[in-house]
Parts: structure tokens; sequence; C-alpha cells
């Protein structure tokens, strides 16, 4: 091997100090024809396992590095020769990170000099003391690094420091303190730079690299300035081959789990599954027996009793705290996690398949992830911690990159783009362009007060600078895309290892207090083969744990979902009806959309429906067929005898990843976990080639099962066409069980469940408004905070016989199914004083505390107790929460200002701050009134805000939502309402979907591209359109298919949530 | 009587040349801190006749002026009046706000048209007062005391109890000289000699201020070609046409190519008194301080600003030696 | 001391072999004897851009000076002479 190598490197993972990605930059290496490089990024190790792949792919030699500031010492390079000086790197890393707060890590000269095994230094001090220091510690390991970085005395110094090092008896290495692959990165590297610094491009000045030289050059490139130092090129070469280090860490033992005496892992395990069995079946059958004694060999040969162990135990512990906890994934494919009860499905009884989960010759870890109640998550994660120890548990890290959204933002900022500009910008996520003008966008109908000018397209406002900039900030936003921005903890990864973590792996400090994070990502994790176990968070699982404790509460019911009977009748009439708002996993628009195609009635279509209502399996044209056999429309077929054994549950159609495995079995003969990899290879096949090469061996196995080739070759399109999107039939097993809990509260309990789903926000598809609508269309009213009612959160709130409040009259319940099932119908709900926009949750709980002590007499005896922000004190004034003193709200207004300086915290003992008496004010419309409950709570207990538009979008021809319900199909209809959801999914070939609430309910339009493209700003700039359309009436299915699209402003700004 | 007239002009509109139109035909105008332009028209009546006809001749004038503009007119008791009436007309109408009529005309108004920031359009919005009638029904205590300064002048101005001074302003003469020829000139020669007519009518302007020229510009618009400018500075300063010409000649002689000259257009864009000499600041007879102080004001009054300059050196590290320092005033 | 011109000095560069030979600015040539430094500035791409070539000269008559050449237009300025 000959030439230079490249042995300081920054990547995007400096954070905002280099500007070419990992791959770009191994690119360039080859492309310089160099073979190694090394990656040096700036006190962290976070790309080296991208950097390890790319580099085995590119065939290049990888060197693992860092560049490490100590507080007190120059910066230098350290880089790894073997597995000891990984190692060292970790410790050294992680010791520096653990020493500092986040993203400010604290190396020392001395920590450098503790860990010094295995490592390689390079050092641009000029002081003949640090070097002598260094030289002790690293000896022949320390070069003397010479950077021409073009400024006016670089080769003179290179050459200075080349004498101190011939003095100090040293060699030298040449480095171009490299940031960038390519020249032209340079630009994107100096935006890089300001957003760090917080600066724009012009008021950076020196803080800027002079100029853009600090890219991978070539040996020729660099010999032209410093070829008089020959033996500084030479060394990087020696460097780059003592350094011999791979990151494969291979097969990871697991920690140890303590087991009681007398057991071996695997016979408590196999105790436990005993246990298990009888309290799950009730005593063995021969199925039950039969499959446990099946999975428990092949968990033996494999060595994961441990494994399972674990999982075992932490969801022993969920149980014991009452913490709903759940398996989802192919782990409910296995009969041992159901007896252990990690997962909650029977694989027995809904016909699952272990080998989709484990097979003996797979060389992955299998996957468990666990579902938490969110709220009790970090109980659990604590719990983990604490058995483990913080030496050998970390969370993984979640590398957060820049997304559209906030790179616009940053570039625009650091290009000196003004404050306005990149607010209106973020509103439009997509780019705005010069010549499209709003088309007749203009709004119709005024506010109906003060009207507001038209809102004005990114365009108009730029000024002639940003106008100028325009081209360099799309470029720049385009190129910073994917860029690592930050770390943040992956949402439940957690890291369980049999060596000290810090011997393995870098880890830093997290932004929770108390908590490590490793540097490496799930992926990561994964491609270095340790075990991580996945603890997510849902929020469903909190709401159903809160709605039990209502219901036991209230009605004395102890709910026990896992023995819920899955056959309820009413279930599936409310799936039917698609009652579904808040229903876990069957709430969405597409779902909706299906319910009525597929109609439910018994579990299995649940697990079916939720399966298929998803991107993959739309956009695979998986959908129509099922649904067509399912209605009729289209005879049941099996390409061959043998599938319908296996397909019988589908309609002949494939719709579960156990499916492939099984009619890969059942017709070429595979084993399970042949069937397994053929799964696997399918789903990353990316070529026809690839897919072909697959071909050969099932057609193989089909001619010996005598299955005729073009059959075969039916079947083998059939799977490869499904194998991509498919889920696993364990998976949407465990969710569909989780959503007919879901749906057994909204039908018997609905109160309990609204507040539950309120207090667990944000959660699923719809806004708090839209939850709040919905349970006004069930007759459940949304009370108003009352600061001697209310506690933080919503809280269930038994209605008075006659309560002297006048309700709108869109609180009816206008259900069918659940107002002939729910089990109560006297309560409402009565909002949370946490729901108050600037009420933190600590003074809610203030609030309540002083409570204690005697209810609120008046408003001046409320602020002088509890003593708020005035803004607090202003917006529990407006949206109510004094009404009972009977006092106007906007008298309170006024006098919140003196009111709040009347609070013990704010007044001497002595001062007693008189209120003012407020002049005459208006009183509040109700128009206005709901508009402080959409801008305060964003919650309106009063009308929804189309009501107000009702009578003048009448007299234009504009039907409500509940009136098109009967309408005919391709009727021309016009309906308006506020955008609460906006689709654009990827699979919609450009389509777009909108939900637009009124006061009836929602409707669905769907915008086909050509009108989108047309009505674009209309549609983003959100709030509320009129939509002109031809009425879609399909199988009970009701939309709008848009024509035209005006847009309609309201006096609130309702949210809106937008799923791409 | 009391009448003040405002004029809404667009933002696009030439606004020096219709300021001048105004100042031609009318006294004492000025420029609103909103841009609009308002006349006091206070004891005018008997000389330009009623205010509506004043501001029918000005809304007029302003159109010759701006190439067809056509400002919205005002006419009423304050200035404040008049502008508020002048935004709310469609362009090139008047509305005459009479005497005693103000309240009716603002009351109905939103509070946006009231010199408010928008946050206290938005709180007194919240306290549901959303026009200026409503917010003059507030105590005036209660509006300086809870909403500050600025709203107790806002409230001044629409109750008509405050009363804006209207600032002159004077549009700044421009010095300058045209020709056009039917044969295109293509020698520098002739179009030297051509230029000298222009250039005396330019000194004779000069001479008839006291100024000496500076600066002076020259475009030529070419047949096929793009236009071309040629800007000069005259040192020492002179108003003497045979310096100008001497000026341009030499201008004109560093230019690669002529083409053929169709028009020229010739003015004096900077400018110093005629008879100032050059005063060494920092020379010997600067060592008068006094003196040297007293003359750098006079030159700064007469120049403007950006022409009595001193470098101060700002980044001594600068990575551009021209950085290092920057240019700022000897006075100010 | 050295002395900066606000506004500099254009000039033109004679080659030699690569290497700078003399400088010419107005009426005087300046023969090159030595290249001293040499550096780039470069950058305000966001702007008009700069990207300038810098060389500290020592000229045949004993003078050192900084020149730079516009990398985009090639013209040479001289920019700072050194007492």
């Amino acid at each position: 091997m000959s030439g230079f190598v490249h042995l300081h490197t920054h990547s995007p993972y400096s954070f905002l100090d280099g500007a070419s990605t990992v791959d770009d930059l191994v690119a360039a290496t080859v492309a310089q024809g160099q073979d190694a490089l090394a990656l040096t990024d700036t006190n962290g190790l976070y790309g080296a396992v991208r950097f390890w792949n790319a580099a085995r792919e590119r065939g290049i030699k990888p060197i693992f590095g860092t560049e490490l500031r100590p507080i007190d010492a120059d910066p230098m390079v350290l880089l790894a020769l073997d597995r000891s000086g990984w190692t060292s790197l970790c410790r050294i890393v992680s010791a520096a990170q653990l020493a500092g707060e986040k993203t400010k890590p604290r190396a020392t000269l001395g920590l450098v000099f503790e860990h010094a095994a295995g490592l390689i230094a390079l050092s641009e001090s000029d002081d003949a003391e640090t070097l002598a220091r260094l030289r002790e510690v690293f000896g022949d390991r320390l070069f003397v690094e010479l950077v021409d970085r073009w400024g006016p005395d670089d080769i003179g110094r290179c050459d200075a420091r080349a004498e101190l090092a011939l003095e100090l008896g040293l060699a030298t290495v040449v480095t171009n303190d490299v940031h960038y692959a390519r020249p032209d990165a340079r630009r994107l590297h100096d935006v890089l730079r300001c957003i760090d610094l917080g600066l724009t491009v012009d008021e950076a000045g020196r803080q800027l690299a002079a100029n853009g030289e600090r890219w991978l050059k070539s040996e020729t490139e660099l010999r032209v300035r410093l070829g008089h130092h020959p033996a500084a090129f030479a060394n990087a070469r020696a460097i780059a081959d003592r350094c011999a280090l791979d990151l494969g860490f291979g097969y990871q033992r697991l920690p140890g789990f303590p087991v009681p005496d007398g057991y071996t892992p695997f016979s408590f395990l196999y105790a436990l599954c005993q246990d298990g069995a009888r309290a799950k079946y009730g005593g063995m059958t021969p199925a039950v027996s039969k499959q446990l004694a099946h999975e428990l060999d092949v968990i033996n040969r494999c060595g994961l009793a441990e494994f399972f162990l674990i999982n075992w135990d932490i969801v022993r512990f969920c149980n014991e705290r009452r913490i709903p906890a759940q398996g989802r994934g192919s782990a409910a494919d296995s009969i041992v996690a159901y007896v252990l009860d990690i997962t909650k499905v029977d694989p027995i009884r809904h016909d699952l398949l272990f080998e989709r989960f484990l097979t003996e010759d797979s060389h992955t870890m299998p996957d468990i992830d666990l579902d938490i109640a969110t709220n009790d998550r970090e109980e659990v994660i604590q719990y983990v911690y604490t058995k483990y120890g913080e030496h050998f548990a970390a969370m993984v890290c979640n590398v957060v990159t820049y997304r559209s959204r906030s790179s616009s933002r940053e570039v625009a900022k650091a290009l000196g783009f003004r404050d306005l500009v990149i607010d209106r910008m973020a509103k439009s996520i997509d780019a705005p362009r010069f010549a499209s003008r709003g088309p007749e966008g203009v709004p119709f109908i005024g506010e109906p007060e003060v009207t507001a000018p038209p809102a004005r397209t990114v365009a108009d406002m730029l000024d002639a600078r940003e106008r100028e900039r325009w081209p360099l900030f799309r470029k720049i936003v385009e190129e910073i895309a994917d860029f690592p921005r930050h770390l943040s903890i992956h949402n439940g990864g957690m890291l369980i290892t049999a060596l000290p973590l810090v011997d393995t792996v870098p880890i830093e400090r997290a932004t929770m207090p108390g908590r490590n994070v490793v540097q490496f990502d799930k992926r990561d994790i994964e491609d270095l083969g340790l075990i991580k176990m996945d603890l997510l968070g849902l929020r469903t699982l909190s709401l159903i744990k809160d709605a039990v404790a209502m219901i036991d509460d209230l009605h004395g019911v102890r709910l026990d979902l896992g023995t819920l009977p899955l056959e309820d009748p009413a279930v599936y009439d409310l799936l039917c009806e698609v009652d579904t708002i808040g229903i876990f996993q069957v709430e969405s628009r597409a779902q909706a959309q299906a319910l009525p195609r597929v109609r439910p009635r018994c579990f299995a279509d649940i697990v079916v429906e939720v399966a298929i209502i998803r991107p993959g399996p739309l956009q695979g044209n998986m959908v129509n067929p099922y649904i067509h056999r399912r209605q009729g429309r289209e005879p049941v077929a099996y390409a061959h005898p043998l599938l319908e054994p296996i397909l019988k549950e589908t309609l002949g159609v494939i719709l579960f990843q156990e499916q492939i495995l099984r009619v890969s079995m059942a017709v070429a003969g595979f084993t399970p976990s042949e069937a397994d990899k053929l799964r696997r290879a399918m789903s990353r096949a990316r070529s026809s080639e690839d897919m072909e090469r697959l071909r050969a061996p099932f057609l193989r196995g089909t001619a010996a099962k005598g299955v005729p080739n073009d059959v075969a070759n039916t079947i083998f399109g059939q799977i490869a066409a499904f194998a991509e999107f498919g889920f696993c039939k364990s998976h949407a097993a465990a969710f569909a069980l989780t959503a007919y809990h879901t749906a057994h509260l909204k039908l018997y309990y609905p109160a309990e469940f609204y507040i539950g789903l309120l207090n667990n926000q944000p959660m699923g598809f719809y806004s708090p408004a839209v939850i709040a609508g919905d349970a006004k269309r069930h007759g459940i009213r949304m009370l108003p905070v009352d600061v001697n009612r209310s506690i933080a959160k919503a809280v269930i709130e038994e209605r008075a016989p006659a309560s002297g409040t006048t309700f709108p009259d869109d609180v009816v319940d206008r259900s069918r199914t659940i107002a002939t099932h729910r089990v109560c119908r006297t309560h409402d709900v009565r909002l949370g004083l946490g729901d108050v926009r600037a009420l933190g949750a600590d003074e809610a709980a203030a609030i309540v505390t002083e409570r204690e002590r005697g209810a609120f007499r008046s408003f001046d005896d409320f602020a002088g107790r509890v003593g708020l922000k005035e803004e607090a004190l202003r917006n529990l004034a407006l949206v109510g929460a004094f009404d009972a003193f009977g006092e106007a709200r906007r008298a309170l207004l006024w006098r919140a200002r003196d009111a709040h300086r009347a609070a013990p915290a704010f007044a001497r003992p002595v001062l007693a701050f008189p209120t003012t008496i407020a002049p005459d004010l208006p009183a509040l419309s109700e128009q206005e009134r709901a508009a402080l409950d959409y801008r305060i709570t964003g919650i309106p207990v009063g009308s929804q805000v189309m009501r107000f538009y009702r009578e003048r979008l009448r007299a234009r021809g504009v039907r409500s939502s509940a009136e098109i319900r009967d309408g005919t199909h391709g009727a021309a209809v016009r309906v308006a309402g506020a955008i609460v959801v906006k689709q654009h999914p990827e699979t919609a070939k450009g389509h777009v979907f909108l939900s637009l609430e009124d006061e009836y309910g929602l409707v669905n339009i769907i915008v086909r591209p050509a009108t989108y493209a047309r009505y674009k700003p209309v549609v983003d700039t959100g709030g509320a359109v009129v939509v002109e359309g031809a009425l879609q009436h399909v199988d009970g299915v009701v939309s709008v298919l848009a024509r035209r699209l005006d847009a309609l402003t309201l006096f609130v700004k309702v949210a809106s949530r937008d799923w791409q | 009587m009391k009448a003040f007239l405002a004029l809404v002009v667009p933002e696009a509109a030439p606004r020096g040349r219709v300021l001048a139109a105004l100042c031609a035909m009318l006294p004492r105008v000025g420029v609103a801190d909103d841009g609009a332009f308002v006349c006091d028209l206070r004891g005018t009546e008997r000389l330009l006749g009623a205010p509506a006809r004043v501001a029918r001749n000005a809304i007029a004038a302003c159109g010759a002026a701006g190439a067809g503009i056509a400002p919205g007119a005002g006419i009423g008791t304050t200035p404040f009046v008049a502008r508020i009436a002048a935004s709310q007309v469609p362009a090139g109408t008047v509305c005459e706000i009479a005497a005693g009529g103000e309240r009716a005309f603002l009351d109905v108004l939103p509070l946006d048209v009231l010199p408010l920031q928008p946050r206290l359009i938005d709180e007194l919005a919240l306290l549901g007062i959303r026009r200026i009638g409503e917010f003059l029904a507030l105590p005036r205590g209660a509006v300086s005391d809870r909403f500050g300064q600025a709203a107790a002048i806002a409230y001044g101005l629409a109750s008509g109890e405050a009363i804006e001074d209207v600032r002159g302003a004077v549009p700044r003469r421009r010095i300058r000289a045209k020709r056009m020829w039917d044969a295109p000139v293509d020698s520098r020669e002739r179009l030297v000699f051509a230029l000298r007519g222009a250039a005396d009518e330019l000194s004779e302007a000069l001479r008839h201020d006291g100024l000496a020229a500076l600066r002076i510009r020259l475009v030529l618009e070419r047949d096929d070609l793009l236009p071309l400018r040629l800007e000069r500075s005259l040192l020492p300063p002179s108003g003497e046409s045979s310096a100008i010409v001497r000026s341009l000649r030499w201008g004109l002689e560093e230019l690669p190519a002529l083409g053929a000259v169709i028009s020229a257009s010739l003015e004096i864009t900077a400018v110093e008194p005629a008879r100032g000499r050059q005063i060494g600041l920092f020379a010997p007879d600067g060592a008068h301080a006094e003196e040297a102080i007293a003359v750098t004001q006079f030159l700064r009054t007469r120049l403007g600003p950006n022409a009595v300059l001193q470098p101060r050196v700002v980044d001594a590290d600068a990575r551009l030696p021209e950085r290092v320092a920057e240019w700022e005033e000897v006075v100010r | 001391m050295s002395r900066l011109f606000a506004d500099p000095l254009p000039a033109h560069m004679e080659w030699h072999e690569g290497e700078p030979g003399a400088l010419r600015v107005g009426h005087r040539r300046l023969v090159v004897v030595e290249v001293v430094r040499r550096w780039r500035v470069d950058g305000e791409w966001w702007a008009d851009g700069l990207a300038r070539e810098y060389l500290t000269l020592r000229t045949a008559d004993g003078l050192l000076c900084d020149v730079f050449g516009d990398r985009r237009t090639g013209a040479w300025f001289l920019q700072r002479v050194m007492d």
C-alpha cells in the first residue's frame, strides 16, 4: 500500500462543523485514489458505525478517531490502533461528556494520559512543553501535525513546527483538517458555522474560515506547498497502516439474569412457562404443550433464555405496579411470550406463526418491543437502570436530523432573512414559487367585524437582498437535509451490555438529568451486534389506565380488559358506523373509509383492518382485491389448492407476513428458516435482478412439490409484491386488541373515554378541539374551567339536575350505537386548569392545594391567595374560570393587573393594592367567547366555530356535514369547514386529503393533484375552506371530490394536524 | 377657518416630484410620519379658494407631476383628521370632514388607523374596544394610566385635542441639462463640442445658486447599445463651464468606444459652496482648531452627509486590509 | 509602518515560468526577487463574493509589498507597501 491518507476529517457528526456526509467523504477518498480515511469528529464517535459501513461498502480502510478539544490544551487528534484504542476512545469521550454539560464536554489532558493505550495522537501544538508532555505518554505514537490552511503564515508555521519536532525527536504528519469533501461544500460549512454561532453570514465576519481550502485534497495538491516535508507524507501512510480496528463485536453475551438457587436460566424460564400456560389456558392442551416445547427448544438452542427472562421481568414489574404494558411486533407470534404475559394475544387461538419471530439459524437478535403506558414509562426505565446498573445500561440515541421546516428556518436565519419572512415560510412547508400567485383565494366572507388583509405569499414579502439570496437559500436547504442536528434519546431504546458500557460504546449526558445516552442510534447498535430493549411509550395505554381507574371510582366496576370477550356485537356495530374518533388504529381518514367496506364482525376482521389500511398495502394495491372479495364482488379463488388452508382466513389474498412463510413452506417445501430468509431477502430486494436470484430456488421447491410452473410463478409474484409492505399478523393482532379495548371504553363509558383521550394528548389523529366536538355530538358537555371545580387535568363531573347554563344546540347525542349502550348519560367533562395557556403544571397544582384550605370566594380572593402571573390570571378570567362569582369576564380582565399585585409573592405585607374599578366594557359575545376558548384552551365549550358562519353559508348554498350524508352520488355540492387534518400521503400520487370540521361532524375532501396545484395557497394557509365539488357516496363512505376551494378566513385559529 | 389638506400618495409614486409640485402651488407643505403629504390651508381661502377646490387642484397637480397618479385627498380641521379622511376615500377623490363632524366620522373607524402598537390594539380588542368611538368612551385618565403615553397621544389625536405639527420640506433642486441629436454623434471631439452648450447652462445655474460642482454625471443614450454612464469628480470643485467640459473630455477619452450617441443628459450630482477653499484640517492652518471645526461644520451643512469624513479603525485584524478602517463624519 | 491603499492600485503582474517576475504599477516596474508569503482569502459567496490570492513580494529595489490577484477576473492590485 502506498499513497497519502487523510487522518483528520470532520463529518456532519461534528455537529455544525462538517459539511459533507460520511458517504460523500468516503466517495471523495475513493475518487482521489486514496485507500483509507480516518474520521475524527469533534469530541465524539457518533459517525463511527456509519463510517465503518460506508468504508466497507466502498472498499477503503476505515480509521476511527476523534478530534478532542481538551479545556487545558490545544486540540488533538486521537486515532485508535486496535480494540484497546477503541476502548480508550470510548472511555475518553464518555468521561469528557459526562464531566461536562450536554453539548459542552470537558476533556482534560489528564484524561487523555489516563487512557492512552492503543491510541495515536496528532498534535498541532507549537508549544515545546506540551509536546514534550505528550511525548512522555505517547512516545512514538505522537506525531506533529502540519496543516496548511492557506493562511498568510501557515507555511512558515508548519516549517517552524517541523523544526521543533526535529529538536524534540518527534515525527511529523500532514493533514488537511478536512471539513468537507469538495471545495463547493464550503458554502454549506459557512452556513452551518453561522447556525452554530447564532449569527448571520453578514455578521459572522472573521468567525468564518478565511477561505475554502479545508477539503479532501489529493496528495499532489498538498505537495505543492508542503512537498518539502516528504517524511510527513510518508508518515500519514505509515499511521494508516498501523491502525487495524474492525468494529464488528460479533455476538455479545447478554448481561446475566439472576435466577433463584437451584435454577439455570433455562430451567427457570421453563418453570415460568409452565405456570403461565396454566394461568392463561387453564390447563395444558396438546396444542399448547406441543408449541411450548417447540419454542423452548429453539430458545434453548439459541441461548436466549436470559433474553426472555429480562423481558418477563420488565412486564412482571409493570404488572406489579398496574402499569399497562404489552409486547408488539412479531414477538406476539410466540407462545412463550404469551404465557410469560409479555404479549397479550393468544398465538394458538389466532393461529400465529412462531417462525416469523425466531428461527434457529437466524443471526440477528430477535426483537421484543414493549409498549408501555406513556405516563409510567419513566418508572419502568428507571427500574431497568437500577436492576442492571448504569454502567451496563444506557438509552440508545436518536439522531435528530434537519427536516425541511427546521432547516429552512435556520438556514434562512443564517442568511440574514428577516424574522417575519422566516415565520411565514415555516407556515408553508413547501417552497413558495415566485410565479404563482394565489388563485381566486380571496376570502369571500370577511371576519365578522374587522377585516384582515389577505395573507401574502412568502415571495411577496422578500426584500431585495432576500430575493437575491433566495436561490442560495433553496440550494443550501436541499444540501442540509438529513444532516444530524443534535442527539436526543431514542423513544425507549435501551442498550444493555455484558461488558461495562464505556469499554464498548461512547456515551454522553442526555437532556434528562441523570440519564446517559449512547452516541449510537438504533441501527448502529444493531450493526454492532449489541442487545437493545425497546420500551416504547404508548399514550393509548395511559388512556386505558386512566379510564379504567375512573370507571372503578364512579361506577364501582373493575374492568379487566385482559379477560374481555372479543365477540361483543355492539363493538362491531360501533366500528361499522365509523364512530371511531379516538379509537386506537381505526380512527384515521383511511381507516374510516375502509371500515364501511370491510364491515368488521369479528376480531379477525379488525386484525385485517389494522394490517391493511396502511401506506404500504394501499400503495401495493393489496387492499382492493380483499375488499372486493369481502363484498362478494369478486370470487374467492386460490392459485393452488395447497394455498387454501393458509389463505382461507383472508379470502385467498396474502395479507400477512406469516402467510408468506406458510405459503413458501407449503408450495416450495421450505423450512421455516428458509422461508423467513426468503421473506427478508424479498423485502430488501432493490432490483428485479435481486428478485430473480430468489426465484430459482423457489421454483425448484415448487417443482418438487408438483406445482405447475406457471402457477408457481404466479404465487411467487404475489409473494414478491406483498413482501415489501407486509405487516406481521401478530403485530396487527396486538394492535387490534388495543383497538378493541378502546372501542369498548368509548361504547360503554364515553365520558371517561374522552377524558382519558384529552388528558393524554397529543395522541392519535385529531386535535383536542375535534375530540371535544365528537364528545359534544355524543351529548357530553364540555364545561369551562372553574377555579373551584377544576383540577389540573380534565375531570368527570356529575351533571347538576337543572343546570342554569344554557348549552349550544350542538351538544346532542347524535350517535346510534353509543346512545343505545352507554352505561351513563349524566356525566360531563370539566376542563382542566392545565389546559389554560400560560398556566403551567406547578400553577395548576398550587391552585388545587390552596383550594384545599377553603373554596375561593371571589376573584380578588383567588388572586390574593394563589399569586399567579398576570397572563395566567387573565386567561383564566377570559375562559370563564371565575364566572361563578358573577362578575363580567372583561371587567376581570381590566382588573387582573392590579389584582395580581395583591398576591403574597408580589406585595409587601403592609401594602395592599386596591384593585381599580373597571369602566363600562361591552359584554363578550358568544362568538368572542368561542374565539377565546380556541385561543386559550383550544377546546370550545360553546359552539364549534362554523356555526357562526352557518346562516351566511346556507345563503350561499353551502350544506353542512350532516346534510350531505344523505345526498346522491355524483351530485354537485358545496361544503365548508375548518381544516382539522391535512394529509399529503406519498402513496396517493399527489392527492391531498382534507378533513373539514363543522358543528355537525367531519367531512372528507379529496383534492386531485391538478386541483391542488391550482388552489395550493388556499389549502396551505390553513384555516377554513369552502369546497365546491362532486359528492362521492360509495359503499356507505361519503366524501367530496373538490373542484374548487375558496379560503374562508375564520375569526379563530383552528389547530390542524398535518400528516405526510 | 381651520383647514388642513392631506394627500395619500401610493408608495411607488415619484414622491419627490409630487412634493415639488405641491410646494409650487401651496404654502406650508409637510410630510407626516406615515408618508402622507399634509398642507396647512389656514388663512388661504381668499387666495386659493375653498379647500375642496384646492384639493381637486392638488390632485390634478400630483397627476401631472407623477405620471398619472391619483392620490386620495382629505380635508379636516386637524392634520390627523385630514390624513385619515384621505386614507379612507378611493384614489382621486376628496373627502371633506366639516368642523363638528369629526367624531361622527372617526367613531366608526377601526382602531388601527390610530398610531397604536398592534399589541395594544389586540389588548383593546380583548376588552371589546375595536373602534375609535369605543376607545374615546374610556375615561381619559384610565387610558394613559393603563396603556401609556402612546395611547394617550392617540387618544388626544382622535379627540381633536392634540394637533400635529406640519413640518415643512423643500424638494432638492436638480441641476441638469439635456441634449438630443437627430444625427447620431459618433466622435469624441464632436460630442465634447456639442456638450459645451449644456455645460454652459449648468454653469449658469450653479452661479445662480452660488455653488460649485463636485461631481457630475453624464448619461449617453446610444443607438442599438446600452446607455453609457460616466461619473466624474471635479477636483478642485468648480462652477466653470470649461472645467466641466475638461473633466468630461478626460472621462470620454478613457472609454474604449463611443458608439452612436443620440442624446446626452448631464447632471450635477454633488455640489459645494462656490467660494469654499480647501482647508487642510490636519495641516498647520488646521491648528486653529476652532476655525477648523467651524469650517467643517459649515461644509457639513452645505454638503450634507457623507462628504466631510475621517477614517476610524474598526477591525485592526480584518482579513481584507481595506476593511481595517471605515470613514465616518468628522462632525455630526 | 506600512502604507495601505484604501482603494487598491491596479497593477499588472508579469510572470516568469509560473512565478511572479515583475509588477507594474502606473509607470513603475518593480522586479520581484522573492515571494515571501502566499495566502488566500475567499468568501462572502452570499453577496458579490471575493476570491483573492495574496502575495507578499520583495522587489529588486528593496520594497516589501502585499499584492493580490482577483482569482475570478485575473486582475492584480497593489494593496500595501511596507516601509
